[in-house]
């Protein structure tokens, strides 16, 4: 009896000495940051390697802790985890934003982008800023986008090479409503479906087919249910790092810098390893006997038109957004054509 | 005491209706959704995220009755072996305990949380729903919960008040 009296005094003191060490240290500050990709995506390697970076920067004083595979919950409840202040930063699908900040829209929209240089001009513009710092109001800071590549379709039975393929066809989409639009608007019938099950959907024959990029068709093995696969890229949706403001106000303008400085650094180093895994992706999904097809993208840009006019007297603020974008890269290739 | 507890019965009762009307909104939500995947093959995209949200107020309005009725999980190891004055004491201990667990966390909490995110006006995907009002449940759950312990604790007392005068 005595002795398990003593035993539960000892614990309790080791407890203890646990909590003060804890307190002791607290001129570290680690950052907690939560990510549904799983730990070998080119995505948490470059935010790890974000994390490197800002330890380096700081001298140990600033850190970040990755949470990936979703451990945190999936990317809704990190936003709302974030806004609250639980934890301090999270990396979204600019698809997961819509709920929160309605402008992230713009980015979404099928065919917004005319080709992969002028998507990285428009990011790094002043639009793809405001729309980063523009969240501010809803208690998130955007950092930077990590590259996402283009989806396009793929299906199991039919090859998909005009907007008329579509017709009849169940496709699978993000639960988003304008992925939701885009695939009626061509003519599809849109099946929001939960991408953990979409493997067995495919091959049960539930949705005929799916859209997504090369490396999460190659990831998620689908590739082995599907029979063609149309880079018809028709959109760009990039992936989003948030810092919670609460998280934000409470830090100096030098740690400040800090993240900003390691989050562009990462950014640049994710797009490098998302350009070599496309590649590789797009090989292995060959090799392994699935139809790749090139279809003629402006036919399919032509059909989604009327999803752009109906923002023009629904979300008028929304529909300035993306006219600024298509305004800047037709600015840009004009004047390309002047100096030619 | 009387009065307290007919109020109480009440209380029982209304929340029994809504809580079945809820289920059985939730039933016919899920039929839906299997009616016009398999058989329409029109799949609407609403039903899940309905379902999930129903599930959300039934489990906590649910836990508020079962929690009044003492019907919910409890691990007695400890109240089985008191007995008499001591049995009610702790009785009396958990439900001071489960009244400051709703107060603190499910009442103001969950207001917090409500208001947050009313103010920062997050939507559901689908069905455009300010998510806020999904989450109202939280403080009303925790409202209900801390009007069945209460309700508790002053009947454990008039019963030892009771048992006492009885020995007198």
């Amino acid at each position: 009896m005595k002795s398990t009296k003593r035993f539960y005094v000892v614990v309790l003191l080791v407890f203890l000495g646990q909590i003060l060490i804890s307190c002791g240290k607290s001129n570290v500050r680690v950052i907690k940051l939560a990510s549904a990709l799983s730990p070998s995506h080119p995505v948490t390697k470059a935010m790890k390697y974000m994390a490197k970076q800002l330890k380096k920067k700081s001298d140990g004083k600033l850190q970040i802790k990755v949470y990936p595979s979703g451990q945190l919950g999936d990317e809704r409840e990190a936003l709302e985890l974030l806004q609250i202040g639980s934890i301090g930063m999270t990396k979204v699908s600019a698809a997961a934003v819509e709920s929160f900040n309605p402008n992230f829209k713009a980015i979404d929209m099928p065919y917004i982008f005319k080709n992969d240089q002028q998507r990285f001009r428009v990011l790094r513009s002043k639009i793809g800023k405001s729309l980063l710092l523009g969240s501010q109001k809803y208690w998130m800071r955007g950092l930077c986008y990590y590259d996402a590549g283009s989806r396009s379709f793929y299906s199991t039975n039919k090859p998909i090479r005009k907007p008329s393929d579509l017709k009849g066809m169940k496709i699978r989409v993000q639960n988003s409503d304008i992925a939701v639009q885009m695939v009626q608007q061509l003519g599809g019938s849109a099946t929001p479906v939960p991408f953990g099950e979409l493997y067995s959907a495919l091959q049960q024959g539930v949705v005929d087919g799916a859209e997504n990029n090369p490396p999460s068709l190659y990831f998620s093995r689908q590739y082995e249910v599907s029979k063609y696969y149309s880079l018809d890229k028709h959109t760009s949706i990039p992936d989003v790092l948030f810092i919670s403001t609460i998280l934000w106000n409470q830090l100096n303008s030098q740690q400040q810098k800090w993240i900003q400085e390691a989050a562009d650094e990462s950014a640049k180093y994710e797009r490098k390893l998302w350009a070599q895994l496309t590649k590789k992706s797009l090989k292995e999904i060959k090799e392994s006997g699935v139809k790749i097809i090139h279809p003629d993208k402006s036919l399919f840009a032509k059909k989604v038109q009327p999803m752009y006019e109906r923002y023009k007297t629904e979300h008028p603020d929304l529909y300035k957004k993306i006219q600024a974008i298509i305004q800047m890269q037709n600015d840009s290739l004009s004047a390309k054509n002047d100096s030619l | 005491m009387k009065k307290l507890r007919v109020f109480r019965e009440t209380i029982d009762k209304w929340l029994g209706y809504l809580l079945s009307i809820l289920m059985a909104l939730m039933v016919l939500d899920v039929v839906w959704g299997v009616v016009a995947r398999y058989l329409l093959n029109n799949p609407s995209s609403f039903t899940d995220e309905l379902a999930g949200y129903l599930l959300i107020w039934v489990g906590l309005l649910g836990a508020s009755l079962a929690s009044g009725k003492g019907m919910h999980l409890a691990i007695d190891l400890l109240p089985q072996k008191l007995e008499g004055k001591k049995k009610q004491r702790l009785e009396i201990v958990i439900e001071v305990l489960i009244f400051l667990f709703a107060l603190s966390i499910l009442v103001i909490g969950g207001i917090r949380l409500v208001y947050i995110t009313l103010k920062l006006g997050q939507t559901s995907p689908s069905l455009g729903l300010p998510l806020g009002y999904v989450y109202l449940v939280l403080p009303l759950s925790g409202i209900f919960i801390m009007f069945y312990s209460a309700i508790n604790i002053l009947e454990e007392l008039n019963d030892e008040l009771q048992e006492e005068l009885e020995i007198d």
